[in-house]
């Protein structure tokens, strides 16, 4: 059936797009004008193989008449090149010029030397038969002279490839005492026996010696076809007969391909009537796969009843009653053939995660999804990453002029929305389009931090006046002053910092600082919604032992430091009487190798504050670490002494499907068992028992207990609790957070080198390529030097730095943000919709 | 606040006559309204069988004609432009 498609194809039909709506109404006549109760899916197919049958039976029709046709061709044309070569007037029969002997219309004399020579036959096919054709000298009259030479000929075709082995052979095999001549067919109409269209050559071969012909012959015919030549020699009364043959065959040859062209319009109609209904057929056979495909998936429950199970959102679930009583209403005839039931048991405690998204967001939801889904009814990082991480990547990319090119791109691509959406986009053209409104985030929190920095294309911008001067013109050092009677520049940085010596060592403080102010209260909103989550799910153990300890360490050293800066920032060191400006970094690490000094303090009582939240920190490891395995283990002894009623309530309750307990897998250690393995119980009593047995050595009896409830699958390992396991656990935790409070915080620091590499470059581009050339004052090397820091600043400002201020503030928030808080096991809610199924491509 | 935490889902089973099991998810799966899960798999003794299982198969086979991408194509195709 395939055919139809390749057909059309070849014929330019292209099948007609179909929507929804004019799917419908086609479903409804079909479905009407079928009498009887068949489904769609049986329509079409019948439909399609009553197509192709017809189609088939027309095809082999031709196939049967087509070759004689060809044949026939072949053969007009044989004759059409032979009386061109022996010069045989066809139109003037009656034209003196003619001389009735002239046989051949080249001389003996020539032909001899052609085969003599032996060489260019084919190279010279033409040349020579143009080129004497006028100058031909008849044969001999001579009856005995012409019964010894005369000359034998074969004629024929055989597809144009094969023309130079041909030749070849025909030289060896006759050892050069024959002649070829070719001459190539230029009729459309020629096709081999698959039908396709190919390209063909007529050959005459001449020679003399009899012996030859056999030879010769079948050389031929292994090549391709003999074709008869009517006999041009001998009179002119065998002149008429041959034309008349000519002509029967011409007309013969017109009729038949009148009859071709009858049958190809025909089928071009056929197809245009399928090219019609083409893509009805294509989405109701599309549509039927993904609904079948889901019955496979019900159980059944009788006979004719059959069970479905699902997850529906909360706000569709009326929705979905409705549809199940309006489908039931006009066929059941008033029988309850439907049983809803609303809290059924769950096979898998989990739901589907399901969010809401739209343009602008779902760039970020791919972002976050593409490290992993969130869990049921977990905080979604996509939300606070909406705003972090374009405001991560301004830190990075900030630069005023940079960055609003970027914003002009984003907005262009917004404006153009509709052109692009239809369009194949490369890969990264693609990628920029679909985040495009991320990408106006990103430009213009670059923009800001661009501002804040004084950058515009890596020049300072005097917005407001200098709030430094230099109080003589040989100075070295400047002043402050005071413009509008105040000493702080209004917005961002003074630009006087961008012609100063000491510029690098100003901005890398500034962004260093900065990056690690912004780190550590990246990194606590990660811990805080931790917080939230555990509060959500009831989780208090988790929140006591482990999220409470991590945020007052985190806090203790790391926050300090960060309010330490900021406090700095915030004292005036130049006002008279101010004491020297510590250095931070000594300062923390005194805090933890001296402590109890300090050197340049800030504050009063600086030392013993430091002494404090060191003892805070140190004490917060072995609360993160014991608290928990501590209290699990204590719990589990004391629910083995006497709490097997209540356990047996819980895991009761558990069963009956209670919504509250789906992520009840790690609220206390005697809640391990989710409902996961509890609910296959029916199912799993005999093996389960088989497995409480096996287990019956267990160390902690409370292990037993789920066990008996239905541990045949994975339950084995989290039905008992095991102290060393939780140690471990506890213990790698404990290691990874508070290494990782140090080198996630130092991690934090590309924020500043990124954002230093980018004003470097566009420092370094404007003066190396631009300024150097601008200093020659020669017209072409600025021209020169223009191009080369056009060129920079569009490739590795424009384009690769954005990737890679995209990749680093991507890190920062699947590593340093995301590690805070996020499970991420999560899976997508997924529900059939017959829209999405007749859109995706064809599967193999 | 449905960007913060996803949204709340049910769990919802019903049972329903098998005349009209394709017109009721056809029904849903217009709006995208369900996700159905597989509990074939917990079948213990299959008693009856898939009602869908040998439709599916059919379904791609038309589908696979519709397409034209098969693999066999017919040696007799007709080139058009040719006649």
């Amino acid at each position: 059936m395939n055919e139809f498609s390749k057909a059309m194809e070849s014929q330019h039909i292209s099948a007609i797009e179909r929507s929804p709506e004019e799917f419908k109404r086609w479903r409804t006549e079909t479905l009407a004008t079928a009498q009887d109760r068949r489904t769609l899916l049986e329509i079409v197919e019948e439909r399609l193989q009553e197509k192709h049958r017809v189609y088939r039976r027309s095809v082999s029709m031709r196939n049967e008449f087509a070759p004689a046709l060809y044949r026939m061709i072949e053969q007009r044309e044989t004759v059409a090149q032979a009386m061109r070569l022996f010069q045989f007037d066809a139109g003037t029969e009656e034209s003196p010029n003619v001389d009735s002997e002239q046989d051949v219309g080249m001389s003996l004399a020539q032909m001899d030397a052609m085969v003599a020579g032996g060489g260019s036959l084919g190279a010279s096919a033409a040349a020579p038969m143009s080129a004497h054709a006028g100058a031909a000298t008849p044969l001999g009259a001579d009856a005995e002279y012409e019964s010894d030479y005369r000359f034998r000929h074969i004629a024929g075709v055989l597809p144009s490839t094969d023309v130079a082995r041909f030749e070849r052979l025909v030289v060896r095999a006759s050892k050069r005492q024959a002649y070829v001549r070719f001459a190539s067919i230029d009729d459309k109409d020629l096709m081999d026996e698959n039908l396709q269209p190919v390209r063909k050559t007529v050959f005459l071969i001449f020679f003399r010696l009899p012996s030859l012909a056999v030879r010769l012959e079948r050389l031929c015919d292994s090549f391709g076809t003999r074709h008869s030549v009517p006999q041009f020699s001998g009179h002119r009364d065998a002149r008429p007969a041959v034309l008349q043959s000519v002509k029967a065959l011409e007309a013969e040859i017109r009729q038949q391909l009148y009859t071709l062209r009858q049958w190809r319009s025909t089928l071009k109609a056929e197809l245009q009537g399928m090219a019609e209904v083409w893509d009805f057929y294509r989405l109701a056979v599309a549509r039927d796969k993904g609904v079948y495909a889901a019955l496979n998936l019900f159980t059944r429950s009788s006979a004719e009843m059959l069970h479905v199970k699902g997850w529906v959102r909360a706000a569709d679930c009326v929705a979905v009653e409705r549809v199940l009583l309006s489908v039931n209403t006009p066929l059941g005839g008033g029988a309850p053939i439907t049983y809803i039931h609303r809290s059924a048991p769950k096979p898998w405690p989990k739901p589907p995660t399901y969010f809401n998204t739209n343009d602008w967001t779902r760039a970020f939801q791919v972002m976050v999804d593409t490290f992993g889904v969130p869990r049921y009814r977990e905080i979604n990082p996509a939300l606070f990453t909406a705003v972090t991480f374009p405001f991560m990547f301004g830190m990075m990319y900030g630069d005023l002029g940079h960055a609003s090119v970027l914003l002009g791109v984003a907005l262009w691509m917004i404006w153009n929305e509709k052109a692009f959406k239809g369009k194949q986009l490369g890969d990264i053209t693609g990628m920029a389009f679909k985040s495009r409104y991320m990408l106006v985030l990103m430009s213009l929190f670059g923009m800001y931090c661009g501002m804040i920095y004084n950058d515009f294309f890596g020049f300072g911008v005097s917005a407001a006046q200098s709030r430094w001067e230099f109080p003589c013109e040989n100075c070295t050092t400047a002043v402050r002053v005071q413009v509008d009677g105040s000493e702080v520049y209004p917005f961002g940085t003074d630009p006087t910092w961008h012609i100063s010596n000491n510029q690098l060592a100003y901005y890398n403080s500034l962004k260093m600082k900065m990056s690690i102010v912004f780190g550590v209260t990246h990194m606590m909103m990660g811990l805080c919604l931790r917080a939230t989550n555990n509060i959500y799910f009831g989780d208090y153990l988790e929140l006591f032992a482990e999220t409470l300890p991590q945020m007052l360490f985190l806090m203790s050293l790391f926050g300090y430091m960060a309010l330490l800066i900021l406090m700095k920032w915030s004292i005036d060191w130049l006002a008279p009487g101010a004491s020297q400006p510590p250095n931070l970094i000594d300062m923390m690490i005194g805090m933890v190798l001296t402590p109890g000094t300090v050197l340049n303090p800030m504050y009063e009582g600086q030392a013993g504050v430091q002494v404090f939240l060191l003892l805070l920190a140190g004490v917060c490891v072995p609360w993160m670490l014991f608290v928990k395995p501590c209290l699990q283990k204590r719990w589990a002894a004391s629910a083995a002494h006497g709490h097997f009623t209540q356990l047996h309530e819980q895991e009761a309750h558990e069963l009956l499907g209670d919504a509250a307990s789906d992520s009840s897998g790690h609220t206390s250690p005697l809640r391990f068992r989710s409902a996961a393995e509890g609910s296959f119980l029916g199912a799993g009593v005999g093996s389960a028992e088989a497995g409480a047995e096996g287990r019956s050595h267990a160390t902690s009896p409370v292990g037993s207990a789920p066990n008996q409830a239905g541990g045949e699958h994975d339950g084995h390992a989290a039905g008992e609790f095991d102290f060393t396991d939780a140690m471990v656990h506890s213990g790698i935790e404990t290691i990874e957070f508070v290494l990782g409070g140090v080198s996630n915080t130092a991690s934090y620091l590309r924020l500043w080198a990124l954002s230093l590499a980018h004003s470097e470059l566009a420092a370094v581009f404007w003066g190396r390529a631009f300024q150097a050339t601008l200093e020659t004052h020669n017209a072409a090397f600025v021209f020169v030097g223009y191009a080369v820091f056009a060129a920079a600043t569009f490739g590795v400002l424009l384009i690769m730095d954005v990737l890679e201020c995209v990749l680093h503030a991507l890190r920062l928030h699947w590593v340093e943000f995301q590690s805070k808080f996020y499970k991420a096991d999560g899976y997508k809610f997924e529900p059939l919709h017959l829209q999405e199924v007749c859109n995706e491509p064809a599967a193999a | 606040m449905s960007w913060f935490r996803s949204e709340e889902m049910e769990y919802r089973s019903f049972i329903i006559r098998d005349h009209v099991a394709h017109d009721v998810v056809e029904h849903l799966a217009e709006e995208g309204l369900m996700q159905f899960v597989d509990v074939s798999s917990l079948r213990l003794v299959c008693l009856f069988p898939c009602p869908g299982y040998t439709l599916v198969y059919r379904c791609k086979v038309t589908s696979r004609h519709l397409k034209g991408n098969s693999r066999h194509m017919c040696a007799d195709v007709v080139n058009w432009r040719a006649c």
